[in-house]
């Protein structure tokens, strides 16, 4: 038996052992640092929303729709997401948006305001002014209220679309 | 609903997190560490109460918190291995004048550790001394002199 295994074995005096449990718990708070180093750097990464893997954008076919938005919330935050539409200059435009991002989020504020809004079963219709350019640009705040995976469908009136999804941490 | 699985997840994420941070005795907490404790209360508590700031909602979050603790502790005093497993037992790392270095190395204690500890509770010089040292439940070191 050499001096490891020896100094490994349960003592019963002056109080009674038990090693092999109390070595495990070593163990677990060795590794546990590991995780705990390797949640960090994630976080920095962007896992738990605002980094490079969580912020993203996302183009339609011909690109006259583009959507910049965060992969990953976190129940309660407020996050922005950034439309940019094109159409015909001058004209308005139609920004519908499924009802999905209604049920994860809450929009606390919408810039520049639509000229008109209107919700229904499919969710929220915006009507933007497009500048000489044909572009458009709407900000959103969104606060996220749910918790799980919300697949969002934008488009525009002339048919092109994105569909993004966004997973909401409790 | 939510103000119990908030109480809940809390607490155990708290007990793991601490788990890991290892054993420290209150008794040696330095102001660093003590101001510490101070803002992992801060940053807890949002995630605790979330935007309802009702009494409501404190006495069931205070509640939850306290029925988990009772629960746990009345589990331990029927099972010893769950009750070490969330306490750790006490664990001998001198043992007649030896160092038992490779558990000193696990617990991550060092012999000036121990040392120290003989020499503000007993006045003792050398480790031959020390009969017994043992880091308690609580993370204190204990000696016990030879006779």
């Amino acid at each position: 038996m050499d001096v490891n295994e020896r100094e490994m074995r349960d003592r019963q005096h002056p109080v009674e052992e038990n090693i092999v449990l109390q070595r495990k718990l070593w163990r677990f708070e060795r590794v546990g640092w590991f995780v705990l180093v390797a949640v960090v750097i994630l976080t920095l990464c962007g896992l738990f929303s605002r980094g490079p893997i969580s912020s993203t954008q996302t183009t339609s076919a011909n690109g006259n729709l583009q959507v910049e938005y965060e992969r990953f919330h976190r129940n309660g935050s407020v996050n922005s997401m950034v439309i940019h539409a094109r159409g015909k200059p001058n004209q308005p435009l139609l920004l519908d948006l499924s009802a999905a991002v209604l049920r994860g989020f809450s929009v606390e504020s919408i810039q520049p305001q639509p000229i008109a809004s209107s919700s229904s079963q499919l969710g929220i219709s915006f009507t933007l002014q497009t500048d000489g350019h044909g572009e458009s640009v709407l900000y959103l705040a969104l606060r996220s209220d749910g918790v799980g995976l919300f697949k969002t469908r934008i488009q525009t009136g002339a048919g092109e679309q994105v569909s993004i999804s966004q997973f909401i941490y409790p | 609903m939510d103000a119990v699985l908030r109480a809940v997840a809390i607490y155990l994420a708290l007990l793991v997190l601490f788990r890991i941070s290892g054993r420290r005795p209150l008794a040696e907490l330095t102001s660093f560490d003590f101001v510490l404790l101070m803002i992992i209360g801060e940053a807890t508590q949002q995630g605790l109460l979330g935007d309802d700031f009702s009494v409501t909602n404190a006495v069931l979050v205070i509640a939850t918190l306290i029925a988990i603790d009772v629960g746990f502790s009345l589990i331990k005093r029927r099972s010893r291995n769950f009750a070490q497993l969330i306490d750790g037992g006490p664990t001998i790392v001198v043992e007649n004048g030896q160092f038992l270095r490779q558990r000193m190395y696990e617990a991550r204690i060092e012999e000036d550790d121990i040392m120290q500890a003989a020499r503000l509770a007993q006045g003792v010089e050398t480790v031959d001394q020390i009969k017994y040292a043992i880091i308690e439940r609580n993370g204190q070191i204990s000696i016990i002199n030879k006779a």
